[in-house]
């Protein structure tokens, strides 16, 4: 929300203050401020003497005489008169400029607005052969909102020669720009008269504001009739006659434009001054267009028609509430009149309403017709009903001084069945003090309260603190509201800071903690994984190259680009397709990615408290090699080797890989596995499906894994006792053979281990080699730990073994032993 | 004769759907489609046909050419990838081969794991526990039990990503505070990590998608002062230096009073510089004490106990640690980026 100090300097004694100084401390006490603006002369680097020097430059003239330019058509020789005593001679190329036309004169030495947006200090140049010094200018050129259509007409009667500054505080004026987000809690501060009351409690000045005096006259025009009292507790409204519809006039238009406003005209610009001054919008209807004598708030019927004055048509709900006349809507509540009772150039009789309305309600229709007005922004905060007189009085007050012969024509109506109780809060000295955690007494808490307009009785340490009507609508119920006005008034950079002195507590950690922690370490800092994070979304594209079902995901209302439309059921949509931003520059990638996928579950009923679907936590990890034969099988066992490395930190018994008995989608049927942590399914590993890598257009052989951090969290610890070490020599057996390729491993593995029980303590498959020459065989080396637990072994037992071994390895698996 | 038509459609689509191989499937096209086929067969009859009777009928055979042409197209392909699988799992993979170990190469923390990491780490050695709460919440949890019911104008700071299901992403870490106080004893000291959404455009300074912690402590006495130290610690123990945070007044419904919390800009020492936009200061995170009606919902009982609260960006605490320009590298899985940040979970 924009912030005029010179309107500010109106309310309270503050105008000797600097008003940037003073922003910090408004920052650090109420609310922050995105930008200060100092206004007036657009050059930021001008300041002192020379900015008042630039500023005494700029001053109202009126236009004497014009004759055409001897060498340009579309320029003029214009005389003006400055209130210097002699008529000078400018040239202008602006269309509006004419006799006896009052405007603003930026003569020699004034800065302007250049073409290019940059400032311009004003010369005297030569325009086509003739000298001129100094120039009329438009709003725009003066850095005043963006109205380039022609030179400033002045509506109202100013001496020329008179300074702009002068004439419109609002020309050299500091602007806050105040976050409006901050601002939530405080349907005071939406008005220029609620901050300058904080403004002068902060600098411990006098707030000075009070609502013009206004006589209404006896008789009645129009009657309220409030259907709907709990969404509209306060209506008031009376009638004007003699308006006559003009321009505003400059200070006004200049104020306007500072505040972010464009002018319209003396009407609207009136409702607008007055919903930024006291903060409570307004509604001007023409009184031609109202049917009948009586005004009824009432809710919408279903489905009632309505176009606002923006010409947009709304169908309105139950939940909407309007202002209507006797036959028709004329206003949606709070939030925007109807097109069919606006204010019109020829209007002379107006009805004006002041009102106070529902907070949820307007804030609902607001956000459901997609109009969020200034009016609705005011209304959601809950406004103090109180500012609903204060308007009233302050808009008639501005028509009545402002357009000659208009004057107030009906009583005032005012429907206000039940103000509010005031809201009073006990609260004690030693509260405040406990939960700042600094030394206040009780005293000291009352003084602040009643500086910002509190009422406070104490007794003691306990204090009886009635609340102004303008803080009691939401933002000030309950003794901690109290205790941050205590904090915020003294600044929370004078409490000390003490870390707080508590019992210790039992140690705890959540397993999945340590589950994920165990595996980035692994893979990340030791088997140089690069941890990456992908978003939660998915392409739809993505989705179905990976051979999964769109419909099987969870969609979202408001996806961010209806490309992504849908929530991850797995983390490889995202992995693969980083893997093909990176292939030409990586050609070979180590990515894991730590993250939760979303699945639905379409047989959870709807619950008001826990979300319906899992959301596992999975660990998703890919190896490319852009440059590997798609026959290559190294990345897998590469992959097998780390997966298997990082299950075995996690102390929940052996990690081992097995048969996947229903390989996901996207994976190769073939080139898969389930992956095994003592004993249970926690995950797989698997080369990317051939049509997968086609369909994305991967270039790179891809293996993935996939491990539910979840599910090994769900296993119990298992710590595997030490074993004792052997007391005789053991040995080591080495057996290669040329197996055929429908054997695995493992098979020969326990077999051989089966041989010699008693003195086989490990066997492991140690080098693979496959050659063109046998296609269908690999040759595959054994490695036996021998050793016996009383005696040295003989070599009788090795050589028997030896026999047992290769008769074996024969027989069974039809391999062929190398000698 | 349009009802030959839809009959020899439907016998075609027996056949299509029975032809269990490519070569079957290609005698059935030529059956229907070739030049001798039956469809070939049907147009070449319309000749005797008066003209308007000609135009009707030569669509519905066109039809039907068109609709038999799909049905083969897609039977062809469902053919062939189920003749891709059974050929991909006739392979001879052996699975129990042994893993060959990966060669050694550096590899990475994120920069936002890593931060995390000495967050976590620093609140644990304060007793704190560390918790993890779900991405997908209900409006209960990421609303309504924070105090800020429907048709609160404070749903507009945190514009949120709804789920087709009712559900919603959650827009911040707070609904774990009414989790934990639902799950755990009191007096309560803990934090919760994770990634939070807001749906809103992405630049170098705004992303959907981001990280926060949320800190929370429950005990019987706990005040302001309190909650400025432990900041202080905080952001000392992660920067490795001494910072100086300023608090002023920021308004959150879920916490009063409510703050805003800022600490002095590290780039510029102060100064002003364009990472604090010339004010000397940079917003860091929210805190305050837990509105009593925040405890409330967590079924705490607001005269007995009172808490703070605090949400920390952990996304914005990396890139002021790393002067990361972009929040938008964060989530692209650029090696580029990633490789950058060796340090991982060291302290
Ligand atoms: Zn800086």
């Amino acid at each position: 929300m924009k912030v005029s100090w010179s309107w500010i300097s109106r309310f309270a004694e503050v105008g000797d203050i600097d008003a940037v100084g003073i922003s910090l401390r408004f920052t650090l006490g109420v609310a922050e401020i995105d930008e200060v603006l100092r206004v007036g002369v657009p050059d930021p680097a001008l300041t002192g003497e020379a900015r008042a020097e630039a500023l005494s430059r700029v001053k109202i003239a009126k236009v004497v005489a014009c004759r055409p330019h001897p060498q340009a058509e579309k320029l003029q020789i214009v005389t003006i008169d400055d209130g210097g005593g002699t008529p000078r001679e400018i040239v202008s190329g602006a269309p509006n400029v004419r006799p006896g036309l009052l405007s603003v004169f930026a003569d020699e030495g004034a800065v302007i607005v250049g073409k290019d947006g940059a400032p311009t200090t004003l010369q005297e140049a030569v325009i086509r052969g003739v000298p001129s010094r100094g120039m009329l200018v438009s709003f725009a050129e003066l850095g005043i909102g963006d109205d380039h259509a022609g030179v400033i007409e002045v509506p109202d009667a100013i001496a020329p020669g008179t300074l702009l500054s002068a004439a419109a505080p609002a020309f050299d004026d500091v602007l806050w720009d105040i976050d409006n987000k901050s601002l939530t809690h405080r349907p005071d501060c939406w008005g220029h008269v609620g901050l300058a009351r904080e403004i002068a409690a902060m600098c411990r000045r006098p707030f000075t504001w009070r609502a013009p005096d206004v006589t209404f006259t006896a008789e009645a025009d129009i009657a309220v009739r409030d259907e709907a009292p709990d969404l509209c507790p306060r209506y008031s409204c009376y009638s004007m006659e003699g308006i006559r519809i003009g321009p505003s006039p400059l200070w006004l238009q200049i104020l306007l434009w500072r505040l972010g406003q464009r002018p319209i005209n003396n009407l609207v610009d009136f409702t607008n001054l007055t919903m930024l001054t006291v903060g409570n919008p307004l509604h001007a209807f023409d009184r031609r267009q109202l049917e009948g004598d009586t005004i009824v708030i009432r809710r919408a019927a279903e489905g009632e028609p309505f176009t606002t004055l923006d010409g947009r048509a709304h169908r309105l709900t139950a939940g909407d509430l309007v202002i209507a006349d006797a036959r028709k809507p004329v206003a949606l509540a709070g939030v925007m009149g109807g097109e069919n009772s606006m204010v019109a150039d020829d209007t002379t009789r107006i009805v004006l309403e002041s009102a106070n309305f529902h907070a949820g309600t307007i804030r609902r229709t607001a956000v459901r017709t997609q109009e969020r007005t200034d009016s609705s922004a005011r209304f959601e905060k809950s406004l103090d009903p109180h500012l609903v007189r204060d308007a009233s009085l302050y808009f008639a007050d501005l028509v009545l001084t402002n357009i000659p012969g208009s004057r107030v024509s009906s009583r005032y109506e005012d429907v206000f069945p039940a103000p509010p109780a005031p809201k009073i809060i006990h609260i004690n000295g030693e509260f405040v003090k406990r939960r700042l955690g600094m030394e206040i007494t009780a005293a000291q808490v009352a003084e602040v309260l009643e500086r910002l307009q509190f009422t406070v009785a104490r007794d003691g340490e306990e204090l009886t603190v009635t609340v102004p009507t303008f803080r009691a609508t939401k933002d000030i119920g309950i003794p901690e509201d109290l205790v941050e006005e205590v904090g915020r008034w003294h600044g929370y950079d004078n409490i000390e800071a003490h870390l707080p002195s508590v019992a210790m507590a039992r140690p705890f950690t959540l397993p999945i903690r340590s589950v994920v922690r165990r595996l980035r370490e692994a893979l990340c800092s030791e088997s140089g994984f690069l941890e990456a994070m992908t978003y939660s979304f998915n392409r739809l594209e993505d989705v179905r190259g990976c051979r999964m079902d769109p419909d099987a995901h969870l969609w979202m209302e408001n996806p961010i680009s209806t490309e992504e439309p849908v929530l991850r059921t797995s983390l490889f949509p995202n992995l693969l397709a980083a893997v093909i931003r990176n292939e030409r520059r990586e050609s070979r990638q180590r990515l894991a990615e730590f993250g939760r996928v979303y699945l639905p579950d379409p047989a959870a009923t709807p619950s008001a408290r826990e979300p319906w679907l899992s959301q596992p936590r999975m660990a998703g990890l890919v190896l490319s090699d852009r440059h590997a034969d798609i026959s290559d099988t190294t990345l897998f066992f590469q992959m097998k080797d780390a997966v298997l490395r990082g299950l075995r930190t996690q102390e929940r018994g052996s990690a081992a890989v097995a048969k996947l008995i229903e390989p996901p989608p996207v994976a190769h049927p073939a080139r898969c596995a389930s992956v095994t942590l003592g004993g249970a399914p926690v995950g797989w590993i698997a080369q990317v499906h051939p049509m997968v890598r086609r369909e994305l257009g991967l270039e790179s052989v891809v293996v993935m894994a996939c491990i539910d951090l979840d599910a090994i969290a769900a296993q119990p610890k298992v710590v595997v006792p030490f074993s004792p070490l052997p007391r005789f020599p053991g040995m080591e057996y080495d057996l290669t053979a040329l197996v055929p390729k429908t054997v695995s491993a493992d098979d020969i593995i326990r077999a051989l281990r089966d041989l010699a029980p008693e003195i086989t303590r490990d066997v492991t498959c140690f080098a693979v080699y496959e050659s063109p020459k046998f296609p269908d065989r690999r040759s595959l080396s054994f490695r036996l730990h021998l050793a016996h637990k009383e005696r040295t072994l003989t070599q009788e037992e090795l050589l028997e073994l030896h026999g047992k071994a290769v008769q074996t390895v024969q027989k069974t698996f039809d391999a062929q032993v190398a000698s | 004769m349009s009802d030959s038509i839809t009959l020899l459609v439907e016998k075609a689509q027996a056949e299509v759907t029975a032809a269990a191989t490519a070569d079957v499937l290609r005698d059935t096209e030529v059956q229907y489609l070739g030049k001798k086929g039956e469809v070939t067969a049907l147009l070449k009859s319309l000749g005797g046909m008066a003209p308007e009777e000609r135009k009707a009928m030569g669509k519905a055979v066109n039809d039907a050419r068109v609709a038999i042409e799909q049905m083969i197209a897609g039977r062809r392909g469902q053919l062939e990838r189920e003749a891709l699988d059974r050929e991909l799992a006739e392979t001879g993979f052996d699975l129990t081969l042994p893993g060959i170990p990966l060669p050694s190469q550096p590899g990475t923390w994120h920069p936002v794991s890593i931060i995390a990491d000495r967050v976590e780490r620093a609140f644990e050695q304060m007793g704190f526990i560390v918790l993890d709460y779900p991405e997908v919440e209900t409006e209960h949890y990421n609303f309504d039990a924070l105090n800020i019911p429907a048709d609160h104008p404070a749903r507009d700071m945190q514009d949120t990503f709804w789920l087709k299901n009712g559900c919603l992403l959650r827009t911040h870490t707070s609904p774990g505070q009414v989790r934990a106080m639902h799950e755990y004893p009191l007096p309560l000291r803990a934090i919760f990590p994770g990634r939070v959404f807001r749906y809103e455009r992405t630049d170098a300074s705004h992303e959907h998608t981001f990280h926060q912690v949320e800190g929370l402590m429950i005990d019987r006495e706990l005040s302001v002062s309190n909650l400025i130290a432990i900041m202080k610690v905080l952001l000392e123990t992660i920067f490795e230096r001494e910072v100086t945070v300023r608090l002023r007044p920021g308004f959150f419904p879920f916490v009063e009073p409510g703050f805003e919390l800022d600490i002095r800009c590290m780039n510029c020492g102060g100064a002003g510089c364009s990472v604090c936009k010339h004010s000397g200061w940079v917003e860091l995170l929210p805190c305050g004490l837990v509105h009593p009606n925040v405890l409330r919902a967590g079924g705490v009982d607001p005269e007995k106990w009172v808490g703070w609260a605090f949400g920390l960006g952990l996304s914005r605490l990396a890139m002021m640690r790393y002067k990361i320009s972009h929040i938008t590298h964060f989530m692209g899985a650029d090696p580029r980026f990633l490789r950058q940040f060796p340090e991982g979970g060291a302290r």
